[in-house]
Order: C-alpha cells, then sequence, then structure tokens
C-alpha cells in the first residue's frame, strides 16, 4: 500500500503566536528573543517581515537592531507556545493517530489507508491549514508525499501557508532541482564532499552510479541515495503528546551495532550535543535526562532521572546519559542497535539561575558561554568542525552527524 | 497582559480593548460550556437569548485565541470569547 504522509511546519512560530496575542502589530518587522537585559539574548523566531530586512535566528539581539532599528522584540512565552502547539497536534489527531512531532511547530502526520490517496492528502493539508487559520490564527506549509523525507522537503517548498504535493509523477521535476544540502541527512560537511564528483542537487544524488556513492559514503551514501530516489521506508511514530511536545530529544540507529560501552559513549556524545543544540536554539533548557536502548533483538529499555538544575550543555547531559546508562546495567544489552537520550521538565533558557553556591553557578554559566560560541563557530563551519575527544577516537561513529542531519525519529521515550 | 518592551520603538496602539466579563454558565452533557448570563463591567447583567455558535477562535482585533461564542443578547447578535479560562468582548477604541 502506497503511503500518505503530511509534514506540517508553522511558520515562524513563536513570532506568529505572539501576533495572536497582538494583533495590533501585524506588518511590522518583529522577533521573539531573549530578554533585552539578558546580554546575550538572541533571536529565536521572526515574522515574515522581519526575515525579510535579514534577521536570522540565532542572531544576537543587538545585531538585529543594528540591521532594522524599527525590529520590535518581544520576549518569550513557552508556555503559551507549548498550549498552541498541542492544540494544533490536537487538530491532527482528528484525522489520524500517527502524529510524530519534530520539536514544537513541525509534525509529520500519516494518514495512509486503503482508501486515501495523495490527492485526499493534499485536501487534507488545505483543511489543516484553514483550521489552523481559522481556530489559531497562525499559518501552516504542509508538504505531502509517500514519504517522510519527501514530505519535508514539500513543507520547506513554500511558505507562508501553502500545501505541496510531491507525487511519484512530479518529484523528479520539484526535488531533482534542489540542491543536495536540502536534504535531510545530508549537512554542511558532506556537501562540499559531493561537490567534488559533481554532485549539486538530490538528482544527482539520485543518478549518480550506485557504486560511487556506496564507494565513497559507504552505507550513508546509499542511505542519501534510496531517500533522493524517494525510497525511504522509516514509519511516523505516534510519539506520546506531552513527551514529543514537553521534551527535546534524539535517537539513533547507528550503521553498525554498537558493541562497546566507548561506543556507546561516543554516540551519546553526538546525540547530546544535538540535543543541546536544540534546546538553545528554542530558548530552552531541562531538568530531566531520559535515555533508551535497543538491542540487536529490538529489546528496548528505557529510564530517567532529574537533576538539581535545568541545563543546555551537552556535556552535563551526555554525563547523566552515561551515568544512567551503567547504573541500570545496561551495559548487558551489547550490543545495541540504537540509542536515544532526551531532556525534559523545560524551562525558559532565561530563566534565573537557582544556585545553592555562587562558585557552581558562576562556573555554569561560563561553561554556557562556551556552549554558545560552540553553537556559533558551529553555525559557521558545519557541526562537526569542534568534536568532543572521545567522538574523534572514533570514526566509525563520527560520520554519524545528529543535529545536521535532523535525525528524523525522535524519542520513542517511555516513561518509568 | 504586560510585557516588557523596553528599546522597543513607538508600537502602534491596541485595535480594541478587552472588556472582561462575569459569566454565569451551565456545562452541557456533552462537556461543551454554555453561557447563560453575562454580568457587564458596570454590573449590569443581561440575559442570553440564544447561543447561535461555539467554534475554536481567534479575537482579531483584541488578540488571543480560545473558543469564540456568537450570542444573541436583548435580540442583538454579539461575539464573546473565552480565553485562557476568562471571559471578554471586544470594544472598539475609536468609538
Ligand atoms: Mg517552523
Amino acid at each position: 500500500m502506497a503511503r500518505v504522509i503530511l509534514h506540517a511546519d508553522a511558520n515562524g512560530f513563536y513570532a506568529s503566536v505572539e501576533l495572536v496575542y497582538r494583533p495590533e502589530l501585524r506588518g511590522l518587522p518583529l522577533s521573539v528573543g531573549g530578554d533585552q537585559e539578558a546580554r546575550h539574548g538572541i533571536v529565536l523566531a521572526s515574522s515574515r517581515e522581519a526575515k525579510r530586512r535579514g534577521i536570522k535566528t540565532g542572531m544576537v539581539l543587538w545585531q538585529a537592531r543594528q540591521l532594522c532599528p524599527e525590529l520590535v522584540i518581544l520576549p518569550p512565552n513557552f508556555s503559551r507556545y507549548i498550549d498552541f502547539s498541542e492544540k494544533l497536534r490536537k487538530i491532527y489527531q482528528e484525522y489520524s493517530p500517527r502524529v510524530e512531532s519534530y520539536g514544537l511547530d513541525e509534525c509529520w502526520v500519516d494518514i495512509s489507508n486503503p482508501d486515501v490517496s495523495l490527492e485526499d492528502g493534499k485536501r487534507l493539508a488545505d483543511e489543516l491549514r484553514r483550521r489552523a487559520r481559522a481556530e489559531l490564527g497562525i499559518t501552516l506549509s504542509i508538504g505531502v508525499s509517500w514519504n517522510k523525507i519527501f514530505a519535508k522537503l514539500g513543507s520547506d517548498y513554500e511558505k507562508p501557508d501553502a500545501t505541496t504535493l510531491i507525487s511519484p509523477e512530479n518529484y523528479k521535476d520539484i526535488v531533482w532541482p534542489l540542491p543536495a544540502g536540502d536534504l535531510l541527512f545530508v549537512g554542511p560537511r558532506t556537501k562540499p564532499k559531493l561537490a567534488k564528483y559533481r554532485i549539486y542537487t538530490i538528482g544527482d544524488i539520485a543518478n549518480a552510479p550506485d557504486e560511487l556513492l556506496s564507494q565513497r559514503f559507504g552505507k550513508v551514501g546509499r542511505m542519501h541515495q534510496c531517500h533522493a530516489r524517494g525510497m525511504d521506508e522509516s514509519p511516523v511514530m505516534a510519539v506520546g503528546t506531552e513527551t514529543a511536545i514537553k521534551s527535546v530529544g534524539n535517537s539513533t540507529t547507528t550503521p553498525q551495532d554498537m558493541s562497546t560501552i566507548d561506543d556507546v559513549r561516543c554516540v551519546y556524545t553526538l546525540l547530546s550535543e544535538s540535543v543541546a543544540t536544540r534546546l538553545r536554539e528554542a530558548g530552552l533548557k531541562g531538568r530531566c535526562i531520559s535515555i533508551s536502548v535497543r538491542d540487536a533483538q529490538l529489546n528496548c529499555e528505557a529510564c530517567q532521572l532529574s537533576i538539581d538544575h535545568h541545563t543546555a550543555l551537552a556535556g552535563e547531559i551526555r554525563d547523566v546519559a552515561m551515568q544512567l546508562f551503567t547504573s541500570r546495567g545496561y551495559a548487558h544489552m551489547l550490543p545495541l542497535r540504537s540509542v536515544g537520550v532526551s531532556c525534559s521538565s523545560l524551562t525558559s533558557f532565561y530563566a534565573p539561575l537557582q544556585m545553592d553556591l555562587m562558585g557552581k553557578a558562576a562556573s555554569w554559566e561560563k561553561q554556557l558561554k562556551l556552549a554558545k560560541s560552540v553553537d556559533q563557530i558551529r553555525r559557521r563551519y558545519g557541526t562537526q568542525i569542534i568534536q568532543r575527544g572521545n567522538v574523534l577516537a572514533n570514526p566509525a561513529f563520527s560520520g554519524i552527524n545528529p543535529h545536521d542531519d535532523h535525525v528524523v525519529h525522535p524519542v520513542p521515550f517511555y516513561a518509568g | 497582559m504586560s510585557f516588557t518592551n523596553t528599546g522597543n520603538p513607538s508600537l502602534p496602539p491596541s485595535l480594541a480593548q478587552r472588556a472582561y466579563l462575569g459569566v454565569y454558565t451551565y456545562t452541557n452533557p456533552q462537556g461543551q460550556i454554555i453561557p447563560t448570563r453575562i454580568r457587564w463591567e458596570d454590573g449590569q447583567e443581561w440575559e442570553i437569548d440564544r447561543v447561535l455558535d461555539i467554534r475554536p477562535g481567534t479575537a482579531r482585533k483584541a488578540g488571543g485565541a480560545g473558543l469564540r461564542y456568537l450570542l444573541r443578547i436583548a435580540g442583538q447578535e454579539r461575539e464573546i470569547f473565552l480565553v485562557d479560562g476568562r471571559w471578554f468582548a471586544e470594544v472598539s477604541l475609536d468609538t
């Protein structure tokens, strides 16, 4: 049975939600960003007018204001964004139980059914857009396709408030001319390597000789090629609303099974980096760390631990993940096929630090500064430019790039 | 809703204000909250003749997303909103 999958992406989500409550600001360049008081406040989301003036997510607020003096900057209001996110999910869930969130503003919805065609998917997408506008006052871009990769491409294709249908008939016209880097999993480090073989577009990837990609890029090259040809079988997971919205997580299946604790540490390091970056990009930090593991027989285990403060630091998240891993005796499950880590009990990144010792809080803030400058370097040069020692030590796993690759299978975590 | 706006350029005035209401309600067996009588800010109370429509919606002038109720009160149609647990009507500022 051919699948019908929607990927819905709320346009400029935080900024759009603010405009619902401040309709008089419509039409003005507007950004949502950290407190003006917080020196390192960054732009988290922007209205279309602000984007047109060159305002970008992640930009420091004073820079944004320099670029656009009339920019209106509102502080983030996360409980409201979470509320809207849940309301959106509830709408999607009226049509299918298979709804997988990616962050607060993106969802895959699988409406596959023997009687449902891609055209029906497009009609539903239009209906979802109409409802989001009428009921919540926000706009969605929706991609409709037979796999998750193309559905996601479709939601990026036309913005705002548009439906893009990518079918077996038109995908060569729509998808193949796009730059190779637009394909999920093709990170900024892979792009120049592909360019060496004169592979610039997604179509180039699809049409390259099979041996070239497999030989030069291994299993991952084979995967890119399958994706470019629309051969992506990954399922839309029914991720629980609570979990998906209230946590930021990543999991990954490694090309080779993880057979030692060092392998596991290596993958948790990559995943924690990605979770930490996504937390900071969303302006969040969390207090509860959960891990999941799955062995080659597909046995699953999961557990969680709350620490005494909120964090958005990769090192801390990784250390707690490893502490959970060893204390729960998961080493006995080796070799493992996939592991995941997520961070929940979220609060605003700008919430005041709770400190029991002045010294501890200060050093934490110092670490945070470091983490942020690392983020900035990464944004400029790609995620893999800075790697922690133990990842470099294991080239077999360092090929995984969870952040840029935008891992498509977030958090099937089970409470307790 | 109050928010800090330090350093922002001068902002346009609100399009409308929220006039918060006291509302007597009845919850029907389907779980819908049905307003039966409203109490205006000045203490005047009005019987609701009829609830014409209830649906999720936004207050386009005063701002907010929640439930939009279309009512008939004293022979006139009137919109009121239930947003974040409070009832209000939109009151234009230019009148
Ligand atoms: Mg979005």
